[in-house]
């Protein structure tokens, strides 16, 4: 498992393709090459050359990576700039607490006040996530499964809750991107989903927090056998 | 709880100097400005001046519009191409929400607790009930105040994960808003109390379900008692 050292801003993806403020369009840009590994951990991110890349003044560029540093995806250094900071198996741990503290908290809530139509969206979902597992198209599952804890999130009627969760799950998906994506890792995330759907349809709150639990639980474990076979992968 | 002046104060002069905080200086003014946001100098609705504040601060507008665009993002600020950014209102439907993501994160960390702790850990906090029991005695509503944000910090503290206070205080923004709001209710510290006990005592059982279920208890007596805030202080909440 390795990761390149060396960034291509060309792999950034174009402004045109995100919404908002030119700070904010770069901002995301940004987040989604450190999200995916495109940017990988400890690389320098120049201004100039972001600059040029997007075809921006450095103020946009400078607003996107405060808002980077405040989440904690990149650090500010005064003499040496800014890099996209280390992977860390402290960062990835505390992010898994508490993603799995909202996590369980959300499907506790859904389980216990979930419409039909909820159940009904919770259940197209998990038809189309065992087609693509079918067809072995794990990016396009990648995403059903994203989308997946979102209609959980969606169905509690809090606004920001999908937001938070994200936030606070920063380095859990960042480091889950080197969980190379198996055929039988595909096939347990699906009993695990369903786990999950079975509690919400039985309105079963307390089966629905543990189901969630041992489906988070499993990430960790991979991240922590991975950080055992590739000590350097993290910084201690 | 304390008590707040609810006129609208000038706020500019009560900003603390950049210098005692770290960080570059955007990062300083941000430091700066939500700690003013967040004790209410700064009201929700007041407007935000760039020009005033990077005059204040002796800085260029660059900074403070990297500073206003991160309390953007956290949601503490409304700001739009065009139009003075403002402090954002609070709204009722947000601090519903707070108070589910509050309870979620201190309902994990009990959890884990309860299973972790140490007799070190378990002394010091019963050296923090006793400290609160003495305080509500006193009548010190500040001190009690504080006591009580120590038993949650020292909760936080003995997961061994360095960051669950600054997300705990990052998902209830608006609810720490809105308890500087709150009058001292009479006999709420001694409630409170009792409460913290239920907590204190699953985690001394090493009885996690229990602590869990203490906490989401002490945390749900929140809410009746911010409803009516709504009433009080219609010009800080959002309409609908």
């Amino acid at each position: 498992m390795d990761i390149s050292t060396e960034f291509n801003v060309e792999k950034l993806g174009d402004l045109s393709n995100f919404e908002g403020s030119l700070a904010a369009r770069v901002y995301q840009s940004l987040k989604q090459a450190i999200l995916s590994l495109d940017a990988p951990p400890g690389v320098a991110l120049r201004k100039p050359e972001l600059c040029a890349r997007f075809d921006v003044s450095r103020s946009p560029v400078a607003e996107a990576i405060a808002r980077l540093s405040a989440e904690g995806l990149v650090e500010i250094t005064p003499q040496s700039g800014s890099r996209v900071c280390y992977l860390s198996l402290a960062d990835f741990h505390e992010a898994a607490f508490m993603r799995k503290a909202l996590e369980q908290a959300a499907v506790e809530r859904v389980a216990e006040t979930r419409s039909e139509a909820d159940l009904g969206a919770l259940a197209r979902s998990m038809h189309r996530q065992k087609l693509l597992a079918a067809d072995g198209a794990r990016e396009e599952f990648f995403h059903t499964d994203e989308a997946f804890h979102e209609l959980i999130h969606a169905a509690t009627g809090f606004a920001r809750l999908s937001a938070q969760t994200e936030i606070v799950g920063l380095h859990m998906t960042r480091a889950r991107r080197l969980l190379l994506p198996g055929q039988r890792r595909v096939e347990d995330t699906i009993t695990e989903h369903q786990a999950i759907f079975d509690a919400i349809k039985a309105q079963d709150g307390e089966a629905a927090r543990k189901a969630m639990a041992v489906h988070l639980d499993e990430v960790t474990r991979l991240i922590d056998a991975l950080s055992e076979s590739h000590p350097g992968l993290f910084k201690p | 709880m304390r008590m707040t002046p609810v006129a609208e104060p000038s706020g500019m002069n009560d900003l603390p100097d950049l210098r005692s905080s770290a960080g570059s200086l955007a990062q300083r003014i941000h430091h700066v400005l939500r700690g003013a946001i967040l004790d209410l100098t700064f009201p929700p609705g007041a407007p935000l001046r760039k020009a005033e504040l990077a005059q204040r601060f002796g800085v260029s507008r660059a900074p403070v519009t990297e500073a206003i665009a991160i309390l953007a993002a956290e949601g503490l600020v409304v700001a739009m191409p065009q139009v003075t950014a403002r402090v954002a209102p609070l709204s009722v439907a947000a601090l519903r929400e707070e108070t589910f993501l509050r309870s979620a994160i201190e309902g994990a960390v009990v959890e884990q607790v309860a299973q972790t702790r140490t007799e070190a850990q378990l002394a010091q906090l019963g050296r923090n009930l006793r400290l609160q029991e003495l305080l509500v005695e006193d009548g010190d509503t500040r001190g009690f105040f504080e006591a009580d944000m120590e038993f949650h910090a020292l909760l936080q503290g003995f997961t061994g994960l360095d960051r669950v206070s600054d997300f705990a205080a990052q998902v209830s923004l608006q609810l720490h808003r809105a308890r500087q709001l709150l009058l001292p209710e009479a006999g709420r510290p001694a409630e409170t109390i009792v409460e913290h006990r239920e907590v204190f005592e699953g985690i001394r059982r090493q009885d996690a379900p229990a602590a869990v279920k203490a906490m989401r208890f002490h945390l749900g007596q929140l809410v009746p008692y911010l409803k009516p805030l709504e009433q009080t202080y219609p010009r800080y909440f959002r309409e609908g």
